[in-house]
């Protein structure tokens, strides 16, 4: 018997120790590679007419050009596959002149057809980032290929520079490669989307070599780019979806750049030698909305009752400082940003706002959030800061889609939610937050106000400096009377290996440029 | 024999059936809007109208689930609301992940079940069945996604012993695909780098997957180990003055296989819910991922997919179990 | 498995057989060491309130993350409340989850059971098809549906794991009690005309009662698990409160440099998981007519 135990008790041993046996790989990855650990399962379709996603589109803004590009700052459109243009009179005609010589990764070179097509094939599609287009542009007639090196584009409207650049500039006006399009058409499926959502027909600076759903993208320098090939030659987003196992990979070497941690593991690697953490302002906000069709909150002094309650420096620790405070709602570095903050906790005034409000006994209210990390742990903050105003809290930690329902639906109490702008303007913030009619966040918290006529005035306004104060004013009347505590703007955080350089996120992307990274 | 299956095969179909509609109303009386949750919250509202109805959202429930049945009828799931395809071709591509997993899962827990059962058998009621009980009893303990957690913690970050989250290296690319399962494909191209980096990445999630099916088996193993030990021939081959060694492992290990075979099955088809917890952590693209994300996003149509081929496996598990029980063990008939 | 608990058949001997079952589990050291454990857990969460030396869901922002030291035994979390006082609320959540759902299976599988072994025919048909219906789905997964469907509250939760539960006692009962109806003194009060639901409450319920209750508590472990693992997907108790799978899973976050965070939750988890299991291998040890008949 000794000898068959003995024989068991080893095969153990062996199980324990079979680990050590299969080796680990080299732990750094090449120079000319970067290796990027994110989650890539939002990444549906990489077909530009359908790819809405914020990861989807990142590919798509490397794999496909667009005719122009937004500057830095926003503040004008630059040069893309159109090297110059022209525009009516009434703005609302562009003439664009191709750059010559450009070429698909397939070989065959852009033309006007191609541009003619790509954007046709977008209003053909009418998938969800279609409208981007299809809101200024009438029908596909109104694009059209002038020669083989001029595009004409006719809006629906006076399209000022900006204007014009925020629907071309978008990754849902890239130029597709027609004849590839035509090649793998199907009989249910004519424009190819079903080809395009997972191969490249582009003329960008990188080649998608494979992408793997759930696993990786794997993109490669395109030699003979206009621009020049980009200086990391092989591009890989690894799909990590647990922060903790993306952090350890990280650190590990194995991946260069980390997308998705958590606040506090940023912190951590702040704080380790060999990482940088990338901070960058974003134009987004975190609040708190009350709903005022909920009777309590009908009360502007409950509601105010509530921000002077909020503890504002203890949700900047538990965000480990990766906000920056700030109530109005333009965040800060956007034109005509109100930098007031009246809010701190104030127990004596809060209280002294709910007795005003006949409110001193409290009362009960639901807060949803959803799972995101760290909003449980703000809202049961909240809770407590609530309490000792006698309104009793029922946190809610929901799925993003039960939050949503409710805020659609407007049957939430309270919620904790997110807002990013969707075009670098206060007129994006103002309409949201202040005017009901445009139906979407004062409508979802039933707060008409007459605030709203402001906002409608501000947009039209063409002498900046009374742009300006009319956004102020706005800011001012939605910091005291609304239905919104604003906490938070907050940063984006990119956490990399300290040898990679040239990451450099801009305000209003979730994401970088990656011709511009590299390594040393 | 036949008619048996043939009668189980109807049994399983009704259950699947019954499971069916119980989750397809389960999932749509929740207030949850997931065609806004999936475009974000700043998307258009006519946007989110306009998906809603492409996808027949707008529509009474038990509209929607005609049109389901209907489809389901002509062998086709839907599409999927957060991937925009069809979810049997998402099933297509994420089983073979969740297979490869559960399949060594359940080897590892063979492996170290039998033995652990084997060793406490033959030492029973001694300290030594006690420390090995002890100790496989503690994998058992310990929540999946805490133990995933902490393994990968030390032999992947700490000892550097195993590579990391995922199922390959990223810079080895998959061997062609023949069976979907990258050791089998790189087993069959002869690849031998990518099969020793993807058995690298296997033995992890592998053993955490499989702890609690060791634990299972090692159970059984032993009570039926203890179980033949006892009977007149053992004790005969015993008295013939055969090796201890070939007692146990020839005679009383052999007909002891029969409800360790039993409890093998049940565990394969119950993997899948380990799976939810271990394919996060690991960053398996599988099954349990996409049921989880499913679920988050209340993508219905996946959501059923699941459902649909869950119940399936489990089912046939079930009747596999019982017809190599069957198989294995004469003295059952069908009826 | 369910073979492994046999079914008494008169009260004398049920009597006699559960002291017998006592001393038994006493004498094995696997159970007695459950024993403790989950005594010892028992007696945490009766006396939780004054064990805690803080409040467990009182917040102090500034004194976040700190290791364990004189003052915090187990550290403080990402929101500077207490580790030790959490864990040892939490201990009432977790008993609080496991005995609940235990009694809430065992409210609806056990009736349904002795009804379907008692009646036999389609009722038994029927009943269980339901059962290899919701067993023909994994726990989790089916918990995370229903749990979802219901608003996520540790109410929810608990409801979520019972209906995932049930049908594996429902399996059991309806076994034991299809040996009971056949045994001679349910046989001679159906003589004497008693009524049906008269033999089900008076002789058959109590000889299933007792094998239900033991299967279950085997199964308690798995049970806190389950809900640890909606916890983490996030399907779980609501904050602030203190459960223990919320606990780990917030504390990932810092799992490389404030250990602490995840790794005490964890252990207390572990621990009270494992009483259960001991417990339930000696248990299995003591009722296995296999083993029995070994040692007899």
């Amino acid at each position: 018997m000794r000898r068959g135990l003995a024989k068991a008790l080893l095969l153990l041993v062996i199980l324990a120790l079979l680990p050590a046996a299969v080796g680990g790989a080299p732990s750094r990855t090449p120079s000319n590679v970067l290796v990027i650990g994110t989650s890539i399962q939002d990444i549906v379709s990489l077909d530009p007419a359908q790819a809405f996603e914020f990861r989807s589109t990142w590919v798509v803004e490397h794999i496909y050009d667009t005719l122009v590009e937004f500057s830095r700052d926003f503040s004008r459109a630059l040069p893309g596959l159109a090297t110059s243009w022209t525009a009516s009179a009434d703005l609302k005609t562009y003439t664009f002149r191709l750059r010559p010589g450009v070429r698909f990764h397939s070989g065959n070179s852009v033309d006007a057809q191609a541009v003619e097509f790509s954007l046709r094939r977008v209003m053909r599609l009418k998938l969800s980032p279609a409208f981007i287009i299809t809101d200024f542009v009438k029908s596909p007639d109104d694009i059209v290929a002038v020669g083989t090196d001029q595009v004409r584009v006719t809006f629906n409207q006076a399209m000022p520079e900006i204007l014009m650049a925020s629907v071309l500039d978008n990754p849902v006006s890239s130029v597709v490669d027609p004849a590839l399009v035509r090649r793998n058409a199907a009989a249910g499926d004519p424009e190819a989307n079903k080809w395009v959502t997972e191969n490249d027909a582009g003329s960008g600076p990188y080649v998608l070599r494979r992408w793997t759903r759930n696993a990786v993208v794997e993109l490669v320098a395109f030699d003979s780019y206009w621009r020049g090939r980009p200086s990391m030659g092989r591009i890989f987003m690894q799909d990590l979806i647990e922060p903790a196992a993306q952090l350890l990979a990280l650190q590990r070497g194995d991946i260069d750049v980390a997308m998705s941690l958590l606040p506090g593991q940023y912190r951590q690697l702040q704080n380790t030698p060999g990482f940088v953490v990338k901070q960058t302002p974003t134009f987004t906000l975190r609040y708190l909305a009350m709903n005022v069709g909920y009777e309590p909150f009908s009360s502007r002094q409950v509601r105010n009752a509530v921000k002077y309650a909020i503890d504002y420096d203890a949700i900047k620790r538990i965000y480990e400082d990766t906000i920056d405070v700030g109530q109005t709602i333009v965040p800060a570095r956007m034109f005509a940003h109100l930098a007031d903050r009246p809010y701190q906790r104030n127990l004596e005034r809060a209280r002294a706002l709910m007795r005003e409000a006949g409110r001193e006994a409290g009362f009960r209210a639901t807060l949803a959030v959803s799972t995101e990390v760290p909003l449980p742990d703000i809202a049961a903050k909240i809770k407590e800061d609530l309490a000792a105003i006698n309104i009793q809290v029922d946190v809610q930690v929901l799925r993003a889609a039960d939050v949503l329902g409710q805020y659609r639906g407007r049957t939430h109490h309270m919620v904790i939610a997110r807002w990013g702008a969707d075009y670098p303007d206060p007129d994006n913030l103002a309409k949201a937050f202040a005017d009901f009619d445009s139906r979407v966040l004062a409508w979802r918290n039933q707060w008409d106000h007459p605030v709203k006529q402001i906002v409608k005035q501000a947009v039209q306004e063409a002498d900046r400096v009374k742009r300006e104060a009319l956004y102020k004013e706005i800011q001012k009347v939605v910091l005291e009377e609304g239905p919104y505590a604003v906490f938070a703007y907050p940063l984006r955080l990119i956490a990399m290996r300290s040898n990679v350089k040239g990451v450099d996120p801009s305000p209003l992307a979730e994401t970088f440029d990656l011709t511009s990274a590299s390594k040393e | 024999m036949w008619a048996y299956i043939v009668r189980r095969l109807a049994l399983a179909s009704l259950a699947v059936a019954g499971v069916l509609v119980i989750v397809f109303f389960l999932s749509h009386i929740i207030p949850g809007d997931p065609v806004a949750a999936i475009l974000g919250p700043q998307a258009p509202n006519d946007v989110i109208e306009d998906l809603r109805r492409r996808y027949g959202l707008d529509r009474p429930v038990p509209e929607q689930f005609y049109r389901f049945v209907a489809r389901l009828v002509r062998g086709d799931l839907g599409d999927s609301l957060a991937t925009h395809r069809p979810v049997i071709r998402d099933l297509r591509e994420f089983l073979p992940a969740t297979i490869e997993l559960a399949t060594a899962a359940i080897l590892i827990g063979v492996l170290a079940g039998l033995s652990v059962g084997v060793i406490s058998a033959v030492a029973r009621g001694r300290p030594l069945d006690h420390a090995v009980r002890f100790l496989s009893l503690i994998g058992l303990s310990m929540p999946v996604f805490w133990l995933g957690l902490i393994l990968l913690f030390i032999f992947y970050f700490k000892l550097n012993l195993v590579p990391g989250p995922g199922q390959l290296d990223i810079f080895l690319s998959r061997p062609p695909t023949v069976t979907g399962l990258i050791t089998v494909d790189a087993l069959l191209a002869r690849d031998f780098a990518t099969l020793w980096n993807a058995l690298g990445h296997l033995l992890l999630p592998a053993v955490v997957l499989g702890s609690h099916a060791l634990v299972g088996i090692a159970r059984i193993t032993r009570a039926s180990m203890l179980e033949v030990l006892g009977q007149d021939y053992v004790k005969v081959a015993r008295a013939k003055g055969l090796s201890e060694r070939t007692v146990v492992l020839k005679h009383a290990l052999r007909n002891g296989l029969l409800p360790i075979i039993t409890v093998i099955g049940i565990y394969y088809g119950g993997l899948l819910e380990g799976a939810v917890l271990t394919e996060t952590v690991f960053a398996w693209p599988g099954l349990g991922r996409y049921a989880t994300s499913a679920i988050l996003s209340q993508d219905f149509a996946a959501i059923m997919g699941v459902t649909i081929l869950i119940a399936l496996v489990f089912s046939l598990a079930n009747l596999l179990v019982d017809l190599a029980y069957g198989f294995l063990n004469p003295k059952i008939r069908y009826e | 498995m369910n073979q492994a608990v046999a079914a008494p058949t008169t009260v004398a001997a049920q009597r006699a057989q559960r002291r017998r079952l006592i001393s038994r589990a006493l004498a094995n050291p696997l159970s007695l060491a459950g024993l403790l454990i989950i005594g010892l857990l028992l007696l945490v969460a009766l006396i939780a309130p004054w064990l805690s030396p803080y409040d467990p869901i009182q917040t102090n922002v500034p004194r976040r993350l700190e290791a364990p030291s004189g003052e915090h035994l187990f550290g403080t979390d990402q929101l500077g409340r207490d580790i030790l006082s959490r864990i040892l609320y939490g201990s009432r959540i977790s008993l609080r989850i496991a005995v609940l759902t235990a009694v809430i299976a065992t409210l609806l599988g056990a009736p349904l059971g002795l009804i379907s072994g008692y009646f036999r025919g389609r009722v038994d048909d029927l009943l269980m098809r339901l059962t290899d219906m919701f067993m023909a789905f994994p726990r989790l997964i089916l918990a995370m549906a229903i749990a979802a469907a219901l608003s996520p509250t540790l109410e929810n939760v608990i409801i979520a794991i019972s209906l995932a539960a049930w049908p594996a006692y429902a399996r059991l009962a309806r076994s034991v009690t299809l040996g009971l109806r056949e045994e001679n003194f349910v046989e001679a009060a159906r003589a004497l005309g008693a009524s049906p639901l008269r033999i089900l409450g008076r002789h058959v319920a109590p000889g299933v009662i007792s094998p239900v209750v033991i299967q279950v508590s085997l199964d308690m472990g798995g049970i806190i698990l389950t809900a640890a693992g909606l916890g983490f997907i996030g399907f779980g108790a609501q904050p602030p409160t203190p459960e223990w799978g919320v606990m780990i899973s917030e504390g990932r976050t810092y799992i490389t440099d404030q250990w602490w965070v995840s790794t005490f939750p964890g252990i207390a988890i572990s621990l009270f998981v494992m009483g259960f299991n001991l417990l339930g291998d000696g248990i299995r040890d003591i009722l296995d007519p296999r083993l029995r008949s070994v040692r007899g």
